[in-house]
This record gives structure tokens, C-alpha cells and sequence, in this order.
């Protein structure tokens, strides 16, 4: 890359996140008076301070976490398939962690494990398990790239019908929640939630991003790799882990919100290239700046109402979905 | 140095090959021939550490192969596999360079490791489309681009799987040459699998010839086929290598070449037809 470019592409990285967290909060389906609200950030009664910092601060942080785990496991999920098509949803993992968070709404349980929210946890396991199995078991019977989304999207939908099930033995109450946080939102979060999955978020961030320069090896083939120095034996349940642990951290905060893992890393890598070690905090950031602004547009745009930012993720991200399919022969830059 | 000691394997209960055995020293060359199936590739990646002989054991300079850490193995053992992947989204400087991932100390190339890539780019012949998309190049460049990854690598150990399957004949040509120097000038150990015979003759002196018959007798799953390991003058004989392939080899010398030109018959063999013929050169060593 060009030092201008690169340059200017830092430069964004860094103004992007940081004009969001700063404008997104004044935007929502209510006005909100900015000097009244910073007189009154330590009183409880001024209720556009509540407003502006219990509710839009933290949604906005939200979906800057959210964002980027879910665009960081689809990078991840991307190299480790080669396949320019996997992501945590069209493997399923993400449709395992909505499976167990469900289940976990399901059976009520509100209270925590080590300090974890229970909902959290029930997401890992959910995705952990899709993992291992779709991938596990793929590796074994050797599946081509293809068989693999096959297979993914065969246990998501597994896991769709789990939650059908779920839902059908819920009363009303609870089956709207169900549905509710199904269509994917950040609005019922708090600051408790955000750090609730940030261990998660954190511990996913690291086993990734630590293993990136192992990424791009094994893009090259796991022989080619493994002769090259890379421990892929070691690595690939390393940076399967992280994406079971990002994945059950924006899921559990936000429902399934498809197709940032999609959308985000093949933009990135059109203007950045593929080496994983730029690539992966870059499609963080990215992919929380795109989560975050859609946050933003969905609550604005049918003012009062708010749309959930899932419905706007997937009406954009599908049509660039099928647009990466079709460019799929033009492999050099979206591989 | 690179010592093979009794290495056998097999997949599910067809037992490829068995105690084979072999040493090849700084600046000798080995070929590894033999028919389909024979498990070339399968001996190669146990050499290259990648794979776990079911007996045996591989030593490169004193040490087992299969007990050092990746990266104290890629130091010392470099590997080029057959037939890469035409859709990696990297260029050839990229990949060239992600060769030195066993060099690297910290996240980041430095300065040296971008050197040795450029210097492997340069011994390659590849400086014409160094920012080239690895997409958007020939088959030939793409497996030339693979071998100057592998000597970015700097191990004294090289293997490569078919180095001019996809060559032209120039390409081939200049292969041989690159072999040459890197066993002579750089005292590199070499050991490659082919199916060119002409390349084991020309460019080394010795051969390891796999799915020989062994003892004498036919093929069966208890008895797996022999090795035969020796100077390439020895192996390089038309009943060994028509006995290995299955088909009817003659050796014809060639005036001026020095190696002979060896011809795969249709017909059956005759019994005396396993013999070499010669159109000139007198006294050559290849006959037997």
C-alpha cells in the first residue's frame, strides 16, 4: 500500500470510532438537549443526562463491541476455511450461541457462573459446540469448501428449529422476548451487560489477533503452513475457541445480528489487503464504526419508531452477500 | 544432513513402504522415484516433519525430526509442496516473504528477512512480476514463486515435491540448472520427488527408487514393495525401472548428452529386451 493511503487509512481508523461514539449518542428517537445533559451527568432526576449516559453511551459501546467481535470472527472463520463465504452465521456458530442463549431465556436463568452472566455463558457452549462440530467433523471427513457451508448452514438451521421449539413451549410473555431478541438490537443493554461479556470479548480478541501472522500461513494451505514453521495443529482450535468466545459475546448482548462478519472483512481487505495482522484489529474497529452507525440510522430513519439494527444489517448485507458470491471468479481481491 | 532410519508407512492396513532407509549429505541430491501411488509424496512430507512414519525415524543433523517444535524444524528443513493453491490472495513478494515466518522475532519482517526475500525472487527469476497477485500468474511462475518462498526459508534441508510438473521446457531447464547451483554453491541438502527421470539422472547423483518389487516377489498387502537406494548410474537401469513402473523401459544414449534417453515400449517385453540400446556413445556407465 502507499504510505498516503496507508496513512489515510489509519487516520480513519482512528477519527471513524471516535466521531461515532461522540455523535451517535445525540441521535435516537427522542430530541435531547446536550447542555442540559452535561449540567446534569451526576443527577439521577435530570432525565436527558439519564438518557444521553444509561441508554445511548452504552448502546453505542454496544454496538462498537458487537460490531467488531462479530466482524473479527468472520475474518477469522474466513482465513481458517478458506472460504471467502464462511462466517459465523452461514457456519452456524452464531445460530448455536443464539440457540443456548435462548434456551437460557428460556429456563429464566438470570443469575451468573464465575461472575458471567448465565445467557453468556449458555451462548459459548452453544457456539463452542457448532464449532467443533461443524468444523470438527468437516475436517474429518475431509469436505470441501462447499460441503463445509453446507453442513454450517444445515446445523444452523438445526438450531433455528431448536429455537422454534423453545419458543413453542414459552408462555406469551416470554416468547415475545424471544422473538424480540431474535430480530437482533442493542437497545436492552446497560453498562452491566457490556462488561459482563467482556471477558469473553477480550479473551476472543487476543486468541485471534495474537495468532494472525498463523492466518495468513494457513491461507496457503495447512501443508504449506505446518512446513512453513506454523503449529496448525495447535493454532486452528486456538482461533476456533476465539471465535466461539466473540461469537457468544455479540450474541448474547444482541441477538443474532447477521452479516457483519460478512460485509466488514471483505471491505477491509479490498482496501488494506489480506495480511491478518492489519487485518484483524482494522476489521474490529470496522466492524464496530458499521455496526454502530447502522445502530444510529435504524433508530433515526422511522423516527419515533426504531427499526432493529438486525433487520438493517441483513437488508444491506444481503445483497452484498449475493454480490460476493457473483465476484467469487474474481478471487484476487476478495478471495 | 537429513538420515532416514527404517522408515516405514501405510494407510489403513496397505502398507506403503518399509524400512527404508538412506543419508543424504550438504551438497548431495537425491531423487525419489517410483510409480503412482507409491508413496513419494507420503515419504517426503515424513522428511518434511508433516507427517508420522509408523516406524522409523528421520534425523536431521543428529536430531528426530518429529520431536522438534515447528519452528526449530522449518530452520532446519524447508518444503515445497506439489500443486499450489491458485487462489491465495497474496503476491509473490507477499508470499515469498511469509517463507521467513520461522525467522521472524516479533510480530513484524525486518529489514533482513525482506532482503532474503528479495534475494530468493532474484534466484528465481521472478523480479518481472514481483507485485504480481499469485492469481494472476502462470502455473510455472506460481511453483517458482513456491521454491523461492522455501529458500527465503534458509534450511539446509530442501525437499520439493515435482519441481517441473508445470514447467516448460525452458522453465524445466532452468530448474535444473537452480538445482545444481544450490547443491554445489550453497552446499544445500536436496531430495525431490519426481517422475522425470532425465532430472534424477542429470541433476542427482542419487536415487531412491520406490515400488520396486521386493524380494523377488510379486506385490501383495503383507509384502510391501522394496526401496531401492544407490548411485543413480546403478538405479537408473532399464530392468529396475521397468520392473518399478510396470512397463517396458529401453535406455538409448544419446551422442553428446550425458545421460542416456530413457523410452517407455508399449509392447510386452521380451526377455532380452530390458537391455539398453545405444546410437553412439561408447563405454557409458548407465548400461548394465
Amino acid at each position: 500500500m502507499a504510505p498516503m493511503s496507508r496513512a489515510l487509512l489509519i487516520g480513519a481508523t482512528i477519527a471513524a470510532p471516535a466521531t461515532v461514539l461522540l455523535c451517535a449518542p445525540l441521535l435516537g428517537s427522542s430530541p435531547l438537549d446536550l447542555g442540559r445533559a452535561l449540567g446534569g451527568i451526576g443527577d439521577p432526576g435530570c432525565s436527558d443526562a439519564r438518557v444521553l449516559f444509561d441508554i445511548r453511551v452504552p448502546r453505542v459501546l454496544a454496538g462498537l463491541l458487537v460490531g467488531g467481535c462479530l466482524s473479527l470472527a468472520g475474518a477469522a472463520l474466513q482465513a481458517l476455511t478458506r472460504n471467502g463465504l464462511a462466517s459465523e452465521y452461514t457456519l452456524g456458530v452464531a445460530g448455536g450461541a443464539a440457540l443456548g442463549a435462548v434456551t437460557a431465556l428460556r429456563l429464566g436463568l438470570a443469575g451468573s457462573v464465575l461472575g458471567l452472566p448465565f445467557s453468556s455463558v449458555a451462548a459459548l457452549a452453544g457456539a463452542g459446540l457448532v464449532a467443533v462440530v461443524v468444523l470438527g467433523w468437516a475436517r474429518r471427513a475431509s469436505l470441501d469448501p462447499g460441503g463445509l457451508l453446507l453442513a454450517g448452514v444445515t446445523v444452523g438451521l438445526l438450531c433455528s428449529a431448536g429455537i422454534l421449539l423453545v419458543q413453542y413451549v414459552s408462555d406469551a410473555t416470554q416468547s415475545h422476548l424471544v422473538v424480540r431478541w431474535l430480530m437482533g438490537g442493542l437497545d436492552v443493554v446497560g453498562y452491566g451487560s457490556i462488561l459482563g461479556v467482556l471477558p469473553f470479548a477480550v479473551s476472543g480478541v487476543l486468541l485471534v489477533g495474537l495468532h494472525a501472522a498463523e492466518l495468513d500461513q494457513i491461507l496457503q494451505g495447512d501443508e504449506v503452513a505446518e512446513a512453513r514453521g506454523v503449529a496448525v495443529r495447535a493454532v486452528r482450535p486456538a482461533v476456533l475457541a476465539g471465535v466461539a468466545l466473540l461469537s457468544a459475546a455479540a450474541v448474547s448482548i444482541a441477538g443474532p445480528v447477521g452479516f457483519v462478519g460478512l460485509i466488514v472483512p471483505h471491505t477491509v481487505r479490498l482496501l488494506a489487503g489480506v495480511d491478518h495482522r492489519r487485518l484483524a484489529p482494522l476489521c474490529f474497529v470496522w466492524g464496530g464504526v458499521f455496526l454502530a452507525a447502522c445502530d444510529a440510522v435504524a433508530r433515526t430513519v422511522l423516527a419515533p419508531a426504531e427499526i432493529p439494527v438486525g433487520v438493517l444489517t441483513a437488508l444491506l448485507g444481503g445483497p452484498f452477500f449475493l454480490w460476493v458470491l457473483a465476484s467469487r471468479r474474481r478471487r484476487v481481491a476478495a478471495f | 544432513m537429513i538420515g532416514v532410519e527404517s522408515v516405514g508407512f501405510g494407510y489403513e492396513g496397505r502398507r506403503l513402504f518399509d524400512g527404508v532407509s538412506f543419508r543424504v549429505d550438504a551438497g548431495e541430491a537425491l531423487a525419489i522415484l517410483g510409480p503412482n501411488g507409491a508413496g513419494k509424496t507420503t515419504l517426503l512430507r515424513i522428511l518434511a516433519g508433516i507427517l508420522r512414519p509408523a516406524t522409523g525415524i528421520v534425523r536431521v543433523d543428529g536430531r528426530d525430526v518429529h520431536g522438534m517444535t515447528p519452528v526449530d524444524r522449518a530452520l532446519r528443513v524447508a518444503y515445497v509442496p506439489q500443486g499450489v493453491d491458485p487462489t491465495v490472495p497474496f503476491t509473490v513478494f507477499e508470499t515469498v516473504l511469509m517463507g521467513r515466518y520461522a525467522h521472524l522475532r516479533g510480530r513484524w519482517e525486518r529489514e533482513a528477512d525482506r532482503e532474503a526475500a528479495r534475494r530468493a525472487i532474484a534466484t528465481m527469476g521472478l523480479d518481472r512480476v514481483v507485485d504480481r497477485p499469485m492469481a494472476r500468474l502462470s502455473g510455472g511462475e506460481r511453483q517458482r514463486t513456491m521454491i523461492a518462498a522455501a529458500l527465503a526459508q534458509e534450511a539446509p534441508v530442501l525437499l520439493m515435491d515435482e519441481p517441473t510438473t508445470s514447467l516448460d521446457l525452458r522453465a524445466r531447464w532452468e530448474t535444473l540448472g537452480l538445482l545444481e547451483r544450490l547443491r554445489v554453491e550453497e552446499a544445500r541438502t536436496l531430495v525431490v520427488v519426481t517422475h522425470d527421470i532425465d532430472l534424477a539422472a542429470r541433476s542427482c547423483g542419487r536415487v531412491l527408487l520406490l515400488g520396486a518389487p521386493g524380494g523377488g516377489g510379486a506385490r501383495s498387502a503383507e509384502q510391501p514393495p522394496g526401496a531401492i537406494e544407490g548411485p543413480a548410474s546403478e538405479v537408473l537401469v532399464p530392468g529396475r525401472l521397468g520392473a518399478a513402473y510396470g512397463v517396458c523401459i529401453r535406455a538409448v544414449d544419446v551422442p553428446g548428452e550425458p545421460v542416456p534417453l530413457f523410452v517407455a515400449r508399449r509392447s510386452e517385453c521380451a526377455g532380452d529386451d530390458r537391455r539398453s540400446d545405444s546410437v553412439g556413445a561408447e563405454g557409458s556407465p548407465w548400461r548394465r
